[in-house]
Protein backbone atom coordinates (compact mmCIF):
# COMPACT_ATOMS: atom_id res chain seq x y z
CA UNK A 1 0.00 0.00 0.00
CA UNK A 2 1.15 3.18 -1.03
CA UNK A 3 0.04 5.88 1.35
CA UNK A 4 0.15 9.29 0.41
CA UNK A 5 2.33 9.35 3.62
CA UNK A 6 4.78 7.02 2.30
CA UNK A 7 5.22 8.29 -0.97
CA UNK A 8 6.00 11.60 0.64
CA UNK A 9 8.97 10.46 2.48
CA UNK A 10 9.94 7.91 -0.28
CA UNK A 11 9.60 10.77 -2.76
CA UNK A 12 9.66 14.13 -1.62
CA UNK A 13 8.88 16.72 -3.86
CA UNK A 14 9.74 20.30 -4.14
CA UNK A 15 7.75 23.01 -3.21
CA UNK A 16 8.39 25.06 -6.76
CA UNK A 17 7.27 21.39 -8.02
CA UNK A 18 3.70 21.18 -6.01
CA UNK A 19 0.93 21.81 -8.33
CA UNK A 20 -1.54 24.88 -6.94
CA UNK A 21 -5.13 23.43 -6.22
CA UNK A 22 -7.09 24.28 -9.50
CA UNK A 23 -9.38 26.67 -9.16
CA UNK A 24 -12.06 25.83 -11.52
CA UNK A 25 -13.97 29.38 -12.39
CA UNK A 26 -17.02 27.96 -14.52
CA UNK A 27 -18.91 30.65 -16.04
CA UNK A 28 -22.85 31.81 -14.30
CA UNK A 29 -25.36 30.19 -15.40
CA UNK A 30 -27.51 32.61 -17.48
CA UNK A 31 -29.27 35.16 -15.13
CA UNK A 32 -32.49 36.81 -17.05
CA UNK A 33 -32.29 40.50 -16.20
CA UNK A 34 -34.98 42.17 -14.34
CA UNK A 35 -35.82 44.88 -15.88
CA UNK A 36 -35.11 48.08 -13.60
CA UNK A 37 -37.91 50.50 -13.54
CA UNK A 38 -36.72 53.26 -16.38
CA UNK A 39 -35.79 56.79 -15.09
CA UNK A 40 -37.31 59.39 -15.78
CA UNK A 41 -34.65 61.74 -18.14
CA UNK A 42 -35.02 65.26 -19.04
CA UNK A 43 -33.88 65.77 -21.75
CA UNK A 44 -32.66 69.14 -22.08
CA UNK A 45 -33.05 71.29 -24.89
CA UNK A 46 -32.14 74.95 -25.12
CA UNK A 47 -35.04 76.94 -24.26
CA UNK A 48 -37.34 78.33 -27.35
CA UNK A 49 -38.39 81.81 -26.61
CA UNK A 50 -41.32 82.20 -27.55
CA UNK A 51 -41.90 86.16 -28.43
CA UNK A 52 -45.18 87.90 -27.36
CA UNK A 53 -46.85 89.26 -30.14
CA UNK A 54 -47.13 93.22 -29.71
CA UNK A 55 -50.14 94.09 -32.04
CA UNK A 56 -53.00 96.20 -31.25
CA UNK A 57 -56.49 95.15 -29.62
CA UNK A 58 -58.30 95.15 -33.00
CA UNK A 59 -55.94 92.57 -34.69
CA UNK A 60 -55.72 90.11 -31.94
CA UNK A 61 -60.00 90.19 -32.27
CA UNK A 62 -58.81 88.94 -35.73
CA UNK A 63 -60.03 92.16 -37.26
CA UNK A 64 -58.27 93.14 -40.61
CA UNK A 65 -57.41 96.75 -42.11
CA UNK A 66 -58.29 97.55 -45.41
CA UNK A 67 -56.83 101.14 -46.09
CA UNK A 68 -58.89 103.31 -43.99
CA UNK A 69 -61.32 100.80 -43.11
CA UNK A 70 -61.31 97.87 -40.76
CA UNK A 71 -63.40 94.61 -40.80
CA UNK A 72 -63.97 91.68 -38.45
CA UNK A 73 -66.57 90.01 -36.00
CA UNK A 74 -67.46 91.39 -32.42
CA UNK A 75 -67.46 87.95 -30.34
CA UNK A 76 -69.01 87.65 -27.24
CA UNK A 77 -69.37 84.51 -25.64
CA UNK A 78 -70.51 82.00 -28.07
CA UNK A 79 -71.90 85.19 -30.43
CA UNK A 80 -69.79 86.39 -33.51
CA UNK A 81 -71.44 89.63 -35.11
CA UNK A 82 -69.86 91.19 -38.27
CA UNK A 83 -68.17 94.76 -37.54
CA UNK A 84 -66.58 97.05 -39.52
CA UNK A 85 -64.89 100.56 -38.76
CA UNK A 86 -63.49 104.05 -40.46
CA UNK A 87 -61.14 105.67 -39.82
CA UNK A 88 -61.30 109.39 -41.35
CA UNK A 89 -58.21 111.19 -42.25
CA UNK A 90 -58.82 113.68 -38.86
CA UNK A 91 -57.99 110.34 -36.78
CA UNK A 92 -61.77 109.95 -35.57
CA UNK A 93 -63.31 106.00 -35.56
CA UNK A 94 -66.58 105.14 -36.85
CA UNK A 95 -67.85 101.76 -35.52
CA UNK A 96 -70.40 99.78 -36.66
CA UNK A 97 -71.96 96.47 -36.68
CA UNK A 98 -74.17 94.69 -38.66
CA UNK A 99 -77.31 94.20 -38.34
CA UNK A 100 -79.39 91.21 -37.91
CA UNK A 101 -82.15 89.00 -35.91
CA UNK A 102 -79.53 87.80 -33.70
CA UNK A 103 -78.18 91.52 -32.46
CA UNK A 104 -81.59 92.74 -31.99
CA UNK A 105 -82.48 89.84 -29.99
CA UNK A 106 -79.72 90.44 -27.23
CA UNK A 107 -80.39 94.48 -27.55
CA UNK A 108 -83.49 95.20 -27.50
CA UNK A 109 -83.79 95.72 -24.04
CA UNK A 110 -80.82 97.28 -23.38
CA UNK A 111 -80.58 100.75 -22.57
CA UNK A 112 -77.66 101.34 -25.28
CA UNK A 113 -79.86 100.02 -28.19
CA UNK A 114 -80.97 103.12 -28.90
CA UNK A 115 -77.52 104.29 -29.52
CA UNK A 116 -77.28 102.06 -32.76
CA UNK A 117 -78.19 103.90 -35.75
CA UNK A 118 -79.69 102.41 -38.87
CA UNK A 119 -77.35 103.29 -42.02
CA UNK A 120 -77.25 101.65 -45.67
CA UNK A 121 -76.19 98.66 -46.72
CA UNK A 122 -77.30 96.83 -43.33
CA UNK A 123 -75.00 98.44 -40.82
CA UNK A 124 -75.72 99.89 -37.58
CA UNK A 125 -73.92 103.22 -36.47
CA UNK A 126 -72.53 103.13 -33.12
CA UNK A 127 -73.19 106.35 -31.88
CA UNK A 128 -70.22 107.63 -29.43
CA UNK A 129 -70.65 110.41 -26.48
CA UNK A 130 -67.31 111.97 -27.86
CA UNK A 131 -64.80 110.99 -30.22
CA UNK A 132 -63.28 107.51 -30.68
CA UNK A 133 -59.75 107.63 -30.76
CA UNK A 134 -58.28 104.47 -32.01
CA UNK A 135 -60.24 101.33 -33.67
CA UNK A 136 -59.19 98.98 -29.69
CA UNK A 137 -60.96 101.57 -27.47
CA UNK A 138 -64.47 101.48 -29.29
CA UNK A 139 -63.88 97.88 -30.02
CA UNK A 140 -63.43 96.95 -26.20
CA UNK A 141 -66.58 99.19 -25.55
CA UNK A 142 -68.71 97.95 -28.12
CA UNK A 143 -67.65 94.26 -27.14
CA UNK A 144 -68.46 94.92 -23.65
CA UNK A 145 -71.99 96.19 -24.64
CA UNK A 146 -73.06 93.20 -25.96
CA UNK A 147 -71.62 91.21 -23.51
CA UNK A 148 -73.94 93.15 -20.78
CA UNK A 149 -76.57 93.11 -23.36
CA UNK A 150 -76.11 89.27 -23.64
CA UNK A 151 -75.54 88.87 -19.57
CA UNK A 152 -78.94 91.13 -19.02
CA UNK A 153 -80.99 88.82 -21.38
CA UNK A 154 -79.78 85.60 -20.20
CA UNK A 155 -80.62 86.48 -16.59
CA UNK A 156 -84.59 87.67 -17.97
CA UNK A 157 -84.75 84.59 -19.53
CA UNK A 158 -83.89 82.70 -16.51
CA UNK A 159 -86.14 85.08 -14.31
CA UNK A 160 -89.15 84.24 -16.17
CA UNK A 161 -88.49 80.76 -16.07
CA UNK A 162 -88.39 80.87 -12.25
CA UNK A 163 -91.21 83.11 -11.83
CA UNK A 164 -93.30 80.70 -13.89
CA UNK A 165 -92.40 77.81 -11.57
CA UNK A 166 -93.12 79.69 -8.55
CA UNK A 167 -96.79 80.29 -10.23
CA UNK A 168 -97.61 76.57 -10.52
CA UNK A 169 -100.15 75.36 -7.68
CA UNK A 170 -98.21 73.76 -4.67
CA UNK A 171 -99.98 70.76 -3.49
CA UNK A 172 -98.72 69.85 0.28
CA UNK A 173 -99.43 68.77 3.51
CA UNK A 174 -99.54 71.74 5.37
CA UNK A 175 -101.50 73.47 2.93
CA UNK A 176 -103.67 70.72 2.51
CA UNK A 177 -104.38 71.04 6.76
CA UNK A 178 -104.85 74.83 6.32
CA UNK A 179 -107.69 74.67 4.17
CA UNK A 180 -109.40 72.10 6.17
CA UNK A 181 -109.23 74.38 9.55
CA UNK A 182 -109.60 77.63 7.70
CA UNK B 1 -53.97 100.52 32.66
CA UNK B 2 -55.46 98.57 29.81
CA UNK B 3 -54.46 101.32 26.95
CA UNK B 4 -51.53 101.82 28.29
CA UNK B 5 -50.95 97.74 27.87
CA UNK B 6 -51.85 98.09 24.30
CA UNK B 7 -50.03 100.95 23.32
CA UNK B 8 -46.64 100.02 25.10
CA UNK B 9 -46.94 95.80 24.41
CA UNK B 10 -49.33 94.79 21.91
CA UNK B 11 -49.06 97.67 19.18
CA UNK B 12 -45.42 96.78 18.27
CA UNK B 13 -46.15 92.83 18.63
CA UNK B 14 -49.14 93.71 15.98
CA UNK B 15 -46.54 95.85 13.74
CA UNK B 16 -43.91 93.22 13.70
CA UNK B 17 -47.07 90.67 13.04
CA UNK B 18 -47.81 92.64 10.26
CA UNK B 19 -44.25 92.96 8.87
CA UNK B 20 -44.71 89.12 9.08
CA UNK B 21 -47.48 88.30 7.46
CA UNK B 22 -46.26 91.18 4.39
CA UNK B 23 -42.74 88.90 4.02
CA UNK B 24 -45.01 85.99 3.68
CA UNK B 25 -46.93 87.19 1.08
CA UNK B 26 -44.35 88.12 -1.11
CA UNK B 27 -42.50 84.65 -0.39
CA UNK B 28 -45.34 82.86 -1.46
CA UNK B 29 -45.37 84.70 -4.37
CA UNK B 30 -49.18 86.55 -4.13
CA UNK B 31 -47.69 89.02 -6.35
CA UNK B 32 -49.36 88.42 -10.00
CA UNK B 33 -47.04 88.84 -13.05
CA UNK B 34 -49.06 90.76 -15.92
CA UNK B 35 -48.83 92.35 -19.33
CA UNK B 36 -50.35 95.58 -19.76
CA UNK B 37 -51.02 96.21 -23.61
CA UNK B 38 -51.43 99.27 -25.30
CA UNK B 39 -54.49 98.74 -27.18
CA UNK B 40 -54.04 101.32 -29.73
CA UNK B 41 -50.55 100.18 -30.70
CA UNK B 42 -49.56 96.80 -28.92
CA UNK B 43 -47.13 98.40 -26.90
CA UNK B 44 -46.13 95.46 -24.21
CA UNK B 45 -45.43 96.10 -20.46
CA UNK B 46 -44.74 93.71 -17.80
CA UNK B 47 -46.05 94.51 -14.67
CA UNK B 48 -45.96 93.15 -11.05
CA UNK B 49 -49.01 93.74 -8.63
CA UNK B 50 -49.81 93.01 -5.05
CA UNK B 51 -53.02 93.06 -3.72
CA UNK B 52 -55.35 95.77 -3.90
CA UNK B 53 -53.50 97.87 -6.80
CA UNK B 54 -56.11 99.42 -8.06
CA UNK B 55 -56.81 100.76 -11.77
CA UNK B 56 -55.54 104.24 -10.56
CA UNK B 57 -52.07 103.12 -9.75
CA UNK B 58 -51.20 101.17 -12.93
CA UNK B 59 -52.30 103.91 -15.10
CA UNK B 60 -49.68 106.41 -12.90
CA UNK B 61 -47.35 104.00 -13.20
CA UNK B 62 -47.73 103.97 -16.95
CA UNK B 63 -47.89 107.69 -17.14
CA UNK B 64 -51.32 107.00 -18.88
CA UNK B 65 -53.38 108.84 -16.47
CA UNK B 66 -56.77 110.77 -16.73
CA UNK B 67 -56.18 109.83 -20.81
CA UNK B 68 -56.83 106.05 -20.48
CA UNK B 69 -59.03 103.40 -18.77
CA UNK B 70 -58.21 100.02 -17.97
CA UNK B 71 -60.22 97.02 -19.51
CA UNK B 72 -59.83 92.82 -19.39
CA UNK B 73 -61.00 93.01 -22.77
CA UNK B 74 -62.87 90.02 -24.41
CA UNK B 75 -66.37 91.57 -23.38
CA UNK B 76 -65.76 92.66 -19.69
CA UNK B 77 -66.45 95.77 -18.53
CA UNK B 78 -63.97 98.49 -18.70
CA UNK B 79 -62.73 99.10 -15.09
CA UNK B 80 -63.11 102.41 -13.11
CA UNK B 81 -60.01 103.93 -11.65
CA UNK B 82 -60.86 102.26 -8.12
CA UNK B 83 -61.64 99.28 -9.17
CA UNK B 84 -58.79 96.44 -8.19
CA UNK B 85 -56.78 95.29 -10.77
CA UNK B 86 -56.01 92.55 -8.58
CA UNK B 87 -58.91 90.59 -8.58
CA UNK B 88 -59.83 91.25 -12.27
CA UNK B 89 -57.15 89.80 -13.96
CA UNK B 90 -55.44 86.10 -13.27
CA UNK B 91 -51.44 86.07 -12.57
CA UNK B 92 -49.76 85.97 -16.39
CA UNK B 93 -53.15 87.37 -18.02
CA UNK B 94 -53.64 90.77 -19.98
CA UNK B 95 -55.00 93.87 -19.03
CA UNK B 96 -55.43 96.45 -21.98
CA UNK B 97 -55.06 100.58 -21.46
CA UNK B 98 -57.19 102.12 -24.00
CA UNK B 99 -58.60 105.47 -24.85
CA UNK B 100 -62.13 105.73 -23.14
CA UNK B 101 -65.27 106.08 -25.27
CA UNK B 102 -68.42 106.04 -24.22
CA UNK B 103 -71.22 104.96 -26.71
CA UNK B 104 -74.62 107.22 -26.13
CA UNK B 105 -75.29 110.78 -25.65
CA UNK B 106 -76.46 113.62 -27.19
Amino acid sequence: MNSEKELRERCPVDNAARVAPVIKITPRANVWQIAQPTKLIRVTSLPLNVERAQIPYWQERGWSRRGNEFFGPYRVHNLSFAGKATESPSGDVEMFIRDGNALANIMAKHHKWSCFFMRPEGWLFVHAFDHIRDVSAGLIEVEAILAEAYETNKNQKHTAQTYHYDRSPKFSFASFIWRILG
Amino acid sequence: MNTKIIEQELRPLMTQERQTMALQVERNGVMKKVAAVIAETGELFDLEIGPGTTCRDVLARMGKEGTHIVSVGKGADTLSSDDNVYQAVQDGGKLYIATPVEVGGD
